[in-house]
């Protein structure tokens, strides 16, 4: 049967269109030929063509299929089937799978071997090589020129004042960011960005914008000096600054941690110019006891994978991206999730602080840590809202957190578990989980809004 | 945040090293709102911090620096704040809560999703004994809709309490108010606190009326007196008369709605008084009976402060037939069928053979409405249903009579007057306007019966029947819902997306009572 809960498949829509039209479609008199197995699940829907559309879900890889032209990925067929299976299972009864489902499970079985065992054509694998060095030569001349851009910038707006941000036109930002982008610093360019919104935006906002260009101008200093830096230091900066690690080259090279990741949470985010997805899930490891970070992006209308549930633990070998403080990750390789467990993390929110202290030290231009932390309550006094250990010590909620009376409610006076990301001066909780339940906070707002 | 305790470490590896300095982010933040054009000498104590020398003489980059190492010195220094032991945390609960699934759909109503559904379910859930999930709670107390009030309370259990108790927008609507808020309360407290003490003691609660008369707003007053309908007896006549002569219309009206329930009370006797002389009952040989009405004369001082003589109730209306309807319409219609020994659906039929007939059923419509007698509810539904003419006179029937049509009339209506091919229940049937408004839930003969007609109908031009589809799909009783779901034409113009939510609607609720 599917494993999908409603709630996930709300979270597979690639839009709120897609997911109205797929809830329409999850009523069996849409469907003929409604049908089920461990593997898979299908059914033929009705559409305005001619012939119904064949609708497939692979269950084991999370994969799905149909023959309707539209070219939202899942389409509303899927959606509708999904949403079916996961209301009133009894509609798909269990059976064979027929032909055209046991076919198209057949290809995607073979397409993924095939996939593994990609062979690197060597032909002309010299020529290519030095393509590359030369690439990459150019690439440090154009750094190295972005990164003198930036200096100059940083310096003419601490002489110039901060306060002069307030009343800055677009042009002060967005310029220095395509420059950036122009440079291939996509990582500043980002950095820049989102220093645009702070100005006023909080009392405390010259604080957090002079510690942000702080902390730009020490990656500028960084980059300058890498040769004396730690490897470990130098793949931080320049991972910060936006160069790339090739993902399959680090997972044929590196060995990876064998462990039941469990998904703690996840984010989804849409660019609204170009319309990249791009979702964060954090995990955690049963055995290893370290949290991972794993980016996800799809162009509009591809489908993000979909082998991520939070909530749901797979076991798998992940292998870290290089860097001072190790936290981005990719599966060398993963099974289908299976059950859950409870995280454990920090049971005194001093043990935390002490932790970030250290994960400080080693990144300093970290930007978000997440953190599980064990027995904690809500605890609001006046309009602040904090999390407080049994000690009675506390450390404030994010004013960016809207489920607040939702996450009271969860605890109703007692701990709970709570997993967030903290910023150094406020913690963005995620999820939590009370006692054999877990709790989704991100969909818990959805509904309050 | 004012409330970290400052203090700066720099955590290199494992060892922290704490020191403690007069600069802060916060006084170079002073400085950097400002700029350095004027010139910025890095202090002393940040400088020997192992910077790089070079930079020593440089305002900008120093300035720089010094906050990239103030700063996450500050944000790695950062140690708990001790705060007052919270609430006490919230009592265990005795009740279930509801399984994975019901949640699930609870979450989805919530949503927005079969939002209709949603009295139903908290409904069955209370009645299973079941409890909405702790993070359902704030969306649950948000609905604000008083009549689920009830309802929300019980499925939020002990939780609910807790979480009420701190938050007072919802501590209000929920937490029961005690006897001070009374003088104290908001109006809402102060109605649920009167709703509450006239279930127990119907003679404390008007007394608790009766202290603040004068100085309650007209509008309250009128909304106290609605209250006060739930225990109603000749123990509140004498107060009820004496609203009689308030200053304010709306005041007068609840009194009357009151008073109209009250045969033994002096404003029925004095209506019964008014009326007797104007009728005249005659049995004919061969003709039968007719009602004979004379027209009243001009109201007196105390006619008008019962309710006779105000605004007309039809512009098309004479005058005098405007005040039989309005002398009809507070006096309770049961007086008539005892007084004349005839059953309503009789004392109607006589109405519609009288010169006077839209007065009559007019006023007699208005009584009914206010008094809710069902026998006399029933006969104005038949009426409705089965006489053209009296449908024109009558013209639109009030939602409140329409809504308190007994079960079994319905069933027997819809019986007699749906028939295959010759008369369906299509948009001009007058059961239709019955069935739109008609709240509760339908028994299967019924929808067995209004249903075979519509989808015989399904596929030709209908609209108000299109259109009351969703509305059906709350009535009919979940267990038919696989009944309906099929059996539609195959080709539908213009009935599908109804059908579809008329069949989703019907399954979500067979889903959702099997999931409680």
């Amino acid at each position: 049967m599917s494993p999908l809960t409603v709630e996930q498949v709300n979270a597979l829509a690639p839009d709120p269109v897609a997911l109205k039209a797929g809830q329409g479609l999850a009523n069996a008199r849409h469907w003929t030929g409604l049908g089920s197995s461990n593997a898979a699940l299908w059914g033929l829907c009705k559409g305005s063509g001619q012939e119904p559309y064949k609708v497939r879900v692979d269950l084991q890889t999370n994969g799905y299929a149909c023959t309707c032209p539209s070219r939202k990925f899942p389409c509303k067929h899927v959606l509708g089937l999904l949403l079916l299976a996961a209301a009133s299972p009894k509609n798909l009864a269990e059976a064979v799978p027929p032909g055209w489902v046991s076919d198209w499970l057949e290809k995607r079985a073979a397409r993924s071997q095939a996939g593994l065992q990609r062979a690197e054509p060597k032909a002309d694998l010299q020529s290519r090589q030095k393509d590359a060095a030369r690439r990459a030569a150019r690439r440090e001349n154009l750094a190295e020129t972005g990164i003198a851009a930036l200096d100059r910038w940083l310096r003419d707006f601490t002489r110039l004042g901060l306060a002069s941000a307030q009343a800055a036109p677009a042009s002060f930002w967005n310029d220095q960011v395509a420059r950036m982008v122009d440079c291939q610093l996509p990582g500043a360019a980002r950095m820049i960005r989102e220093l645009q919104s702070l100005p006023g935006s909080r009392p405390d906002w010259a604080e957090i914008l002079l510690l942000r260009l702080g902390r730009l101008y020490l990656l500028v200093q960084a980059f300058r000096r890498q040769n004396e830096l730690p490897e470990a230091v130098q793949q931080e900066v320049r991972t910060l600054l936006g160069w790339t690690v090739n993902q399959e080259e680090l997972v044929a090279a590196s060995a990876g941690v064998c462990d039941d990741w469990l998904v703690l949470a996840s984010l989804t985010d849409q660019d609204e110019k170009t319309g990249l997805l791009t979702r964060v899930s954090w995990l955690w490891g049963r055995a290893s006891k370290r949290p991972a970070q794993i980016l996800n992006f799809a162009l509009r209308g591809q489908p993000l994978d979909a082998t991520l549930v939070p909530g749901l633990a797979l076991r798998g070998e992940l292998v870290y991206f290089p860097g001072s403080y190790p936290m981005r990750a990719v599966f060398k390789e993963k099974q289908a999730a299976q059950g859950c467990f409870e995280p454990s993390g920090f049971d005194h929110l001093t043990h935390f602080l002490n932790e970030y202290a250290a994960a400080l030290g080693k990144n300093p231009w970290l930007e978000e840590f997440p953190v599980v932390l064990e027995e904690v309550i809500p605890h609001c006094v006046g309009q602040t809202w904090l999390l407080r250990d049994e000690q009675n010590r506390a450390i404030p909620l994010s004013t960016q957190f809207v489920s607040r009376w939702e996450l009271l409610a969860l605890s109703g006076g007692h701990p709970l578990v709570v997993f967030g990301l903290w910023d150094g001066l406020s913690l963005l909780p995620m999820s939590i989980w009370a006692g054999d339940r877990y709790v989704n906070l991100a969909q818990v707002s959805s509904v309050a809004s | 945040m004012s409330i970290w305790r400052r203090s700066v470490r720099w955590p290199r590896e494992r060892v922290c090293n704490r020191v403690n300095l007069m600069t802060s982010l916060k006084s170079l933040a002073q400085t950097a709102m400002l700029g350095t054009s004027n010139g910025f000498t890095l202090p002393e104590e940040v400088a020997h911090l192992s910077l790089n020398p070079d930079l020593a003489s440089d305002s900008e980059a120093g300035l720089l620096l010094a906050a990239a190492v103030i700063g996450i010195g500050e944000i790695g220094g950062r140690v708990p704040v001790q705060v007052e032991g919270g609430e006490a945390p919230c009592p265990a609960e005795t009740r279930q809560p509801l399984s994975e699934h019901a949640a699930g759909l609870l979450k989805r109503m919530l949503a927005g999703e079969y939002e209709p559904v949603l009295p139903e379910f908290l409904k069955n859930a209370v009645e299973q004994g079941m409890l909405a999930p702790p993070e359902t709670l704030p969306s649950l107390f948000g609905l604000d809709i008083k009549a689920l009030r009830p309802l929300v309370q019980a499925v939020a259990g002990e939780r609910g309490r807790w979480l009420a108790a701190q938050n007072p927008a919802w501590t209000d609507a929920l937490v029961r108010p005690g006897e001070e808020t009374w003088e104290t309360g908001t109006t809402g407290q102060r109605l649920a606190l009167l709703e509450r003490t006239r279930q127990a003691a119907p003679d404390k609660a008007r007394e608790l009326v009766q202290s603040t008369w004068q100085q309650d707003a007209p509008e309250v007053r009128a909304a106290f007196l609605a209250a006060m309908s739930a225990g109603l007896s000749m123990e509140d006549e004498p107060f009820l008369e004496t609203c009689l002569a308030d200053g304010r219309k709306e005041v007068r009206e609840a009194a009357r709605a009151l008073l109209m329930r009250l045969p033994e009370s002096r404003f029925v006797a004095r209506g019964v008084s008014r009326l007797e002389p104007l009728f005249d009952l005659k049995s004919r040989f061969l003709r039968g009976e007719t009602l004979e009405v004379t027209l009243p004369g001009t109201p007196d001082p105390q006619a008008k402060k019962d309710g006779v003589g105000g605004a007309v109730l039809r512009q098309h209306m004479g005058e005098k037939t405007n005040w039989l309807a309005q002398m009809l319409s507070v006096v309770p219609p049961s007086t008539w069928t005892q007084r004349w020994n005839r059953p309503p659906e009789k004392l109607l039929q006589l109405a519609l053979g009288s010169e006077w007939k839209e007065a009559l059923l007019l006023g007699w419509m208005l009584a009914v409405d206010r008094c809710g007698d069902l026998d006399w509810v029933d006969a104005f539904a038949e009426l409705w249903v089965r006489q053209p003419e009296a449908r024109t006179l009558i013209h639109e029937m009030p939602g409140s009579l329409i809504r308190s049509i007994r079960l079994e009339q319905l069933e027997a209506l819809a019986g007699a007057s749906i028939t295959h091919s010759v008369r369906e229940m299509d948009d001009n049937h007058p059961l239709l306007d019955l069935l739109i408004t008609v709240e509760r839930p339908w028994s299967a003969n019924l929808a067995r019966t209004v249903m075979g007609s519509v989808l015989r109908q399904a596929s030709r031009p209908r609209y108000r029947l299109v259109h009351a589809l969703p509305g059906f799909a709350l009535r009919i009783p979940p267990s038919l819902a696989g009944e309906f779901a099929t059996g539609w034409p195959e080709d539908t113009p213009g009935w599908e997306p109804w059908i579809n939510q008329f069949t989703a609607t019907l399954l979500f609720r067979k889903e959702m009572l099997e999931a409680l």
